[in-house]
């Protein structure tokens, strides 16, 4: 089971990225935990996924965010290409890749 | 996805990264390093006209008297240009500033290493 959190401004672009997610890792037979917060509830709730995403937009914060996280898990931030497409399976096979070769 | 949805995420995207360089060089010369910041900046232009020529196919499209669709997500598309838009034009500002407290502290170091 892996859990991947995304965050953006307010949870709403990022709201159907999670929707195309969740569809690719139920084709994939992937089991994943998907879920979208704005960047405010961040802090709360990345200590429940084994992955942070963030959108583009909120992407000059990554620093400040890992230094947070502190390297506990991996925080990236989206590529804009597969966000302005909404490539859900590219993202979630991204992460899983990047998860896989780290364990 | 529908066509205008793709053209409304090309749009959140490209505008996303644009605003995303502008706050990088307001941090950046926020340390006081100021030489990415024309880079930064380049980049950030470079989305956004990206963002704005998508933006203009559709308002020409609808002058051509194709019915725009009214969505929740167009209205939050252009929330964020204008968010983008206004950003970039602050970001300016602050880089000024940051390089104007950047002189005063050198002339204040100037003038205390003289009357020490």
């Amino acid at each position: 089971m892996i859990r991947i959190l995304l965050a953006c401004n307010a949870g709403m672009s990022t709201s159907l990225l999670v929707k195309k997610m969740q569809e690719a890792a139920t084709q994939q037979h992937i089991e994943a935990e998907i879920w979208a917060v704005p960047e405010a509830e961040l802090f709360d709730e990345w200590t429940r996924a084994d992955f942070v995403l963030l959108g583009p937009q909120i992407g000059y914060m990554k620093d400040e965010i890992e230094e947070i996280i502190q390297g506990k898990i991996p925080v990236q931030v989206i590529d804009m290409k597969d966000y302005g497409r909404m490539d859900g399976t590219k993202v979630l096979l991204t992460v899983v890749e990047q998860l896989g070769s780290a364990s | 996805m529908t066509g205008s949805e793709q053209d409304l995420f090309e749009i959140l995207s490209n505008v996303g990264a644009a605003k995303s360089e502008y706050m990088k060089a307001i941090q950046s010369v926020k340390k006081q390093n100021f030489t990415e910041v024309e880079s930064l900046f380049k980049t950030g232009d470079g989305y956004l006209l990206a963002a704005h020529k998508v933006h203009t196919k559709m308002i020409q499209e609808e002058a051509g008297g194709s019915e725009p669709k009214i969505s929740l997500l167009l209205v939050h598309v252009e929330d964020q240009l204008m968010g983008c838009e206004s950003i970039k034009i602050m970001a300016k500002e602050f880089i000024h500033v940051y390089a104007q407290l950047q002189d005063l502290k050198k002339e204040q170091t100037l003038i205390l290493n003289k009357i020490t």
